[in-house]
């Protein structure tokens, strides 16, 4: 079976910091990576199901009339809540990063040389993340089948007694 | 000298060809922010300035631009607050006089590059 692209939404108005994590990502990982300016067109993406959405906070730089990060964040999560939201900031105001983080960020990057590598590592752990929670939908899976079928053993034993049946299994 | 590409040419791996990709476009948003920042500050529209000046921190700090970080929070902050306006024309002139070197001084480096 084929494996499955990872798709990464990248949102920011910034041209040059919307350059730097691509290349940045582009050398590191295998994804399908879609950019937008706007919140407004990824939000209307969304159906492309993101593993990972990158959005700037401040999104009005070149379209005054654009909505902001958090707006933009919460409207994500309702359309897509598996998409895992790292947003992305010049500011480092820990008051903006808990108010993103209370509307359901995973994280919170402030704009600095050290930023590609926090990315970088948010998506391994976003990887390993979801990799656990695979394999916790397969455990439960396996757990369920397993239930089942030791109700119909119990049933079937129940119902050899009750009816007699266990006599034909006498030559066992 | 007011820049320092220490940060862009390790993250570039001393690709010269993507070092001058992003000068160029710092260059590019440089000059375009600064007459957005000298427009606004006339007009007085305070969030437009606040907007300007906020790109060009991220932007300035991969080209190693570490003068004029505190100014640039101190614009933001009068812009938002709109307390001590009249300090706004001196924090706009000292950010647009570093943003000004900075474009000279990369301007020549891409030449050389």
């Amino acid at each position: 079976m084929a494996k499955q692209e990872r798709i990464i939404f990248l949102v920011d108005d910034d041209n040059m910091q919307l350059q730097m994590i691509k290349d940045y990502l582009d050398e590191r990982f295998e994804m399908k990576l879609y950019q937008y300016s706007t919140g407004e067109e990824a939000l209307a993406n969304m159906n492309l199901n993101p593993e990972i959405v990158i959005l700037d906070y401040h999104l009005m730089s070149v379209n005054k009339s654009a909505e902001n990060g958090i707006e933009i964040l919460k409207k994500m999560k309702d359309a897509c809540p598996t998409a895992q939201v790292i947003m992305l900031s010049g500011q480092d105001k820990i008051s903006v990063a808990v108010e993103c983080m209370k509307h359901g960020a995973y994280d919170y990057v402030v704009k600095s040389e050290s930023a590609f590598m926090r990315i970088e590592n948010i998506f391994n752990n976003i990887g390993e993340h979801m990799k656990t929670v695979h394999q916790l939908k397969i455990y439960k899976l396996g757990f369920k089948v397993l239930i089942a079928v030791l109700v119909a053993i119990v049933v079937f034993a129940i119902l050899a007694v009750e009816l007699g049946w266990a006599k034909s299994f006498d030559w066992i | 000298m007011v820049t320092n590409l220490d940060f862009l040419t390790q993250f570039t791996k001393g690709d010269n060809a993507k070092i001058k990709k992003y000068i160029e476009m710092y260059l590019d948003t440089a000059k375009q922010k600064m007459e957005v920042m000298k427009t606004a500050l006339q007009t007085k529209e305070y969030e437009t300035l606040k907007v300007a000046a906020h790109t060009m921190k991220s932007q300035a700090r991969y080209m190693g631009i570490t003068t004029m970080e505190a100014d640039i929070v101190s614009l933001e902050h009068t812009c938002t607050e709109q307390n001590n306006l009249d300090q706004l024309p001196m924090l706009v002139e000292k950010v647009n006089h570093i943003l000004s070197q900075s474009i000279t001084e990369l301007s020549e480096k891409i030449n050389s590059l």
